[in-house]
């Protein structure tokens, strides 16, 4: 992989790695640093991507890792001020509300499905989960999903 | 909302755009990579240093027939109690030959809320191999004592190790089904290499108490496939599956001990009204039940109760036990319940409940 392979790609799923690091730190700063650390740790270890076309989950798995070490640092230290709202209003408020109060562990696999598109084999090795572990994982995320909407 | 609407719901909708201070940290970062290899300079001490790390870690490391659920314990800070690690001792280790691999069901443990099996696989025969777990990816890379049992770099893909030492690569998935009305959200795959290259798997499962009986039915699957390395498919024919039905034997004794908070009981804007404690052969398991005071959100519900922690009179967190997934019902809001496990053997007298600064704590006898 060269750099401006490298550079393309990230630029290409850039929206993608915020809104995946959002749903799992839910705070604009510590995705800035998440996000800055996921390029630099990507490149190094860009050995590891056999197949170029595997690049956005193969990034995707980096920056959960990378949210995981941020979460551990934090773990302790966070006070309710430092958990922020989006700096911009989300298209659907309703939806972004209802999305981003569920437990992190639904949250995660429906977005990797509904928002970025993985299928559910995808977002299994990408959360490294056994398959149907995800199944149910979003099968309870959309009950929970349908259940809020509906109310 | 019916099915289909909600298969066509686009979640980019909850998001707002990203905002341009992280799309500039992570586009400068990405820009800012160089493209020659970075050049590791190592120290004569630093060599010694490392001969050492790998002495010891040669010295520590464990023949496959010692491995089993304990060696999952340390890397999950999880702790399971002598009783349990006991009873799973004596699992009857029975052998199967799947293709090329036996695989042993080495350990079984219910006890009507979660069921543990750890399954250890290893090459039949003395010809070379890389195993694979059934819930990895053939890009990602070995773990360290694979690559220093095949001698190769640590960043080294499963794949590419098969294609190296010019073995097959086999994917080694054992598992158990339980009827999935009995199934109570999580499900939990770890692995953990031998030196020589064997590979025990541990799966966990979380089942309904109030469903389980004394025999637990369940369906054990050992499925194994070989990869060509050459061409990262999976070789035709060579897929192998056995399905033995089992019956677990399910430890439920169940003893109970209810704890009240010990003056103030106001943590990080909830009033802690009641701790059950349930002690059963895995562990202690912890129902807190709390109200919400009026100026709490119950959006931040999640993001303050999962730092909730019980701790010793010392203030040192407890064991986790061996079901890591604690979770939150906020159904009857502004009253909330929260289920943990901890790994102890046995009701501690006192426990302090540490909050989201990990400073406020509140005492429960």
């Amino acid at each position: 992989m060269d750099k401006d392979f490298f550079v393309r790609e990230i630029e290409r799923v850039n929206q993608m790695l915020y809104r995946v690091s959002f749903t799992i730190l839910q705070n604009d700063e510590d995705c800035k640093d998440a996000l800055q650390q996921t390029a630099l740790k990507a490149w190094e270890k860009r050995g590891s991507l056999r197949e170029p076309q595997y690049f956005s989950s193969w990034v995707t798995r980096i920056l959960i890792n990378e949210t995981r070490n941020i979460q551990r640092k934090r773990r302790g230290l966070v006070s309710l001020e430092t958990v922020q709202e989006p700096t911009a209003d989300p298209p659907n408020p309703e939806l972004s509300i209802i999305i981003h109060s569920m437990p992190e562990k639904l949250r995660l696999p429906l977005i990797l499905r509904y928002a970025e598109g993985m299928n559910y084999e995808q977002i299994a090795k990408t959360l490294r989960l056994p398959l149907s572990t995800v199944r149910g994982r979003i099968y309870r995320a959309k009950q929970h999903l349908r259940k809020e909407l509906e109310a | 909302m019916n099915k289909h609407k909600q298969n066509d719901l686009d979640l980019k909708q909850a998001f707002s755009p990203m905002p341009d201070d992280c799309y500039q940290a992570l586009m400068h970062a990405a820009r800012s990579v160089k493209e020659e290899e970075p050049v590791k300079k190592t120290s004569f001490r630093m060599v010694l240093i490392a001969a050492a790390i790998l002495i010891l870690t040669m010295v520590v490391a464990l023949a496959a027939n010692e491995l089993g659920i304990i060696n999952f314990m340390d890397r999950f800070r999880a702790r399971l109690p002598e009783s349990a690690l006991d009873l799973m001792a004596k699992t009857e280790n029975k052998v199967f030959a799947v293709g090329p691999l036996e695989i042993t069901l080495r350990e079984l443990l219910a006890d009507g809320r979660v069921v543990l099996m750890t399954a250890h696989a290893n090459k039949a025969d003395e010809s070379p191999a890389v195993l694979m777990a059934g819930s990895g990816d053939m890009s990602d890379c070995i773990p360290e004592s694979e690559a220093r049992r095949l001698k190769l770099p640590q960043e080294t893909t499963f794949i590419e190790a098969a294609r190296q030492i010019k073995a097959p690569l086999y994917i080694v998935h054992p598992y158990l089904t339980i009827d999935f009305e009995l199934l109570h959200g999580e499900e939990m795959m770890a692995e953990f290499y031998a030196e020589d290259g064997a590979l025990l798997q541990m799966q966990m499962l979380q089942t309904k108490p109030d469903q389980i009986n004394e025999t637990l039915e369940a369906m054990l699957t050992l499925h194994v496939r070989e990869i060509n390395p050459e061409t990262g498919e999976q070789v035709e024919g060579r897929d192998w599956r056995v399905d033995e039905k089992i019956s677990v034997p399910v430890n439920k004794t169940v003893t109970e001990k209810s704890y009240t908070p010990d003056g103030n009981a106001l943590l990080d804007g909830y009033t802690v009204k009641s701790l059950k404690a349930e002690q059963t052969v895995a562990g202690i398991y912890l129902t807190t039940q709390a109200e919400a005071g009026p100026g709490v959100k119950r959006e931040n519900v999640y993001q303050t109760l999962y730092t909730w922690e019980y701790r010793t009179v010392d203030d040192k967190p407890f064991p986790d036990g061996i079901s890591m997934s604690g979770y939150l019902v906020d159904d009857a809001w502004p009253v909330v319940t929260l289920h943990q496990m901890i790994g102890l053997g046995e009701f501690p007298d006192v426990m302090k409940l540490s909050g989201i600064d990990g400073i406020s704590l509140i005492t429960l006898k």
